[in-house]
């Protein structure tokens, strides 16, 4: 840490022109048209959530949507399904899922949230388990459900909701800053302020797929 | 109070350098739990009322102590004025719990509980009552929270939610943390956010309408029930 002695003038030009320069967050994407959907999700193309070695906590985290589509890389993966394309994100449960613990939603980022459905698929990628608008909670800055896999379960499905696309979800974050500063005849002096901030985003068929998974024994060998 | 919430906040700042917050899911079809013993003493005597950056806060040792006779005279008059309210957030949170969980096809037994030596989940919910599993919903801290000098108090609230098996005392169920307007979102932990009519600028403003200071804290326990009671459908 440095501290530094800088006139309160100075600081405040320096703050208000990197907030001119912070870039606009990408705002929701509100429609999805996607090419050549398939009927039922690539189990190949499956993002493996079995961390290199055992972890307390493995935390993947996919773009999806619209914007992840290339000219190299071809459109997104879609799905066609119930009337809808949807874009999607396929993971394969870790390899020894006794004991686990997962967390699967959207992040929220400055103005949008991914419109998450999560289902669980078996080895054939027929669902076993789906989850109800009930059973997703905001956790932190994540969009999510939060389930533990049974026997049969190999795949999580991640496809856009169609019905959540559009709403918004307005919330206040509060918090800490925490600022070092040199005051003459004092010295080094942190300041702390409070932040009480309004914040509004929209969900999306655009956005980030994040899954948690948490390894009790890992934990317990780590502790 | 204040105490507590520092503490919290520690135990929370500590768990982010150690181990993650895990939640266990519950799994309603695996359980087969009809009837529910809800424990008791799930609220703290007193209501906080906390500022958190507070200018007293940044200067020094002397800045501090006025500042804990600042943040202690704030904390009895909002009680104060709770009192004068007919406030009982007891009662308030046990009555939300007890109709969601009834909405949900649970019945729901409330378990004599005596008052808990600290804030967290019961040693042991009793053997005589006639349950399938036992709701333990406890607050380690409610009340008014700001995030510093001229920032507005809003309603906060801290809770665990456990549910044990009654055949099996040893087995948890489910467990999960719910925080109504949290200073730091710790990773997986259910946070609700703030309801903005509830908003009060300083001390004078929280004082001057006791009925809304009490609404803004009823509105904030019937959020955590709903959620609580969300995690057991």
């Amino acid at each position: 840490m440095s501290w530094t002695r800088i006139p309160t003038a100075a600081l405040l030009a320096a703050g208000l022109a990197a907030g001119c320069a912070t870039p606009k967050p990408p705002p929701a994407t509100l429609s999805f048209t996607g090419r050549d959907c398939a009927a039922a999700p690539d189990l190949a193309k499956a993002v493996s959530l079995t961390p290199p070695k055992p972890k307390p906590m493995f935390v993947v985290t996919t773009p999806i949507g619209a914007q992840v589509g290339t000219p190299v890389a071809g459109p997104p993966a879609c799905l066609e399904r119930a009337g809808a394309q949807r874009p999607y994100a396929l993971y394969a449960l870790p390899k020894d899922p006794a004991g686990k613990t997962l967390m699967v939603g959207s992040v929220l980022e400055g103005a949008r949230i991914f419109s998450p459905e999560v289902a669980l698929l078996d080895a054939t990628g027929q669902v076993t388990r789906s989850f109800t608008p009930a059973d997703y909670f905001y956790r932190a800055d994540v969009y999510s459900v939060q389930f533990q896999p049974k026997a049969g379960e190999t795949y999580i499905l991640v496809d856009a909701d169609p019905a959540r696309v559009s709403r918004r979800y307005d919330s206040i974050a509060i918090g800490v800053n925490t600022t070092a500063t040199y005051v003459a005849g004092v010295g080094a002096v942190t300041i702390r302020t409070g932040v009480d901030a309004k914040q509004s985003r929209t969900f999306s068929y655009d956005g980030q797929v994040q899954v948690t998974v948490y390894d009790a024994a890992a934990d317990a060998k780590k502790k | 109070m204040f105490r507590r919430f520092m503490v919290a906040l520690a135990a929370l700042s500590l768990t982010a350098c150690a181990s993650p917050y895990v939640a266990k899911p519950f799994d309603r079809a695996a359980a087969s739990v009809q009837t529910l013993g809800l424990a008791g003493d799930a609220v703290p005597e007193k209501a906080m009322a906390y500022e958190s950056a507070s200018v007293g806060s940044n200067f020094g040792l002397i800045g501090a102590l006025v500042d804990a006779g600042i943040q202690s005279s704030r904390q009895n008059a909002v009680n104060n004025a709770l009192q004068g309210a007919s406030f009982d957030p007891e009662a308030r949170l046990q009555a939300r719990l007890v109709g969601q969980l009834a909405a949900e096809g649970y019945k729901v037994q409330p378990l004599p509980t005596a008052a808990r030596p600290k804030r967290e989940f019961l040693a042991t919910y009793g053997s005589d009552q006639e349950v399938d599993a036992y709701l333990d919903v406890v607050l380690a801290s409610y009340g008014y929270l700001s995030a510093g000098a001229g920032k507005p108090f809003r309603p906060t609230a801290y809770a665990n939610v456990r549910l044990v098996s009654a055949k099996d005392p040893t087995k948890t169920l489910m467990q999960n943390r719910i925080v109504y307007n949290p200073l730091l979102a710790e990773k997986g932990v259910i946070t609700l956010t703030p309801n903005p009519a509830y908003a009060f600028n300083n001390r004078a403003d929280l004082l001057a309408d006791p009925k809304r200071l009490a609404a803004g804290i009823e509105d904030a326990l019937d959020q955590v029930a709903d959620a609580a009671a969300q995690l057991v459908r």
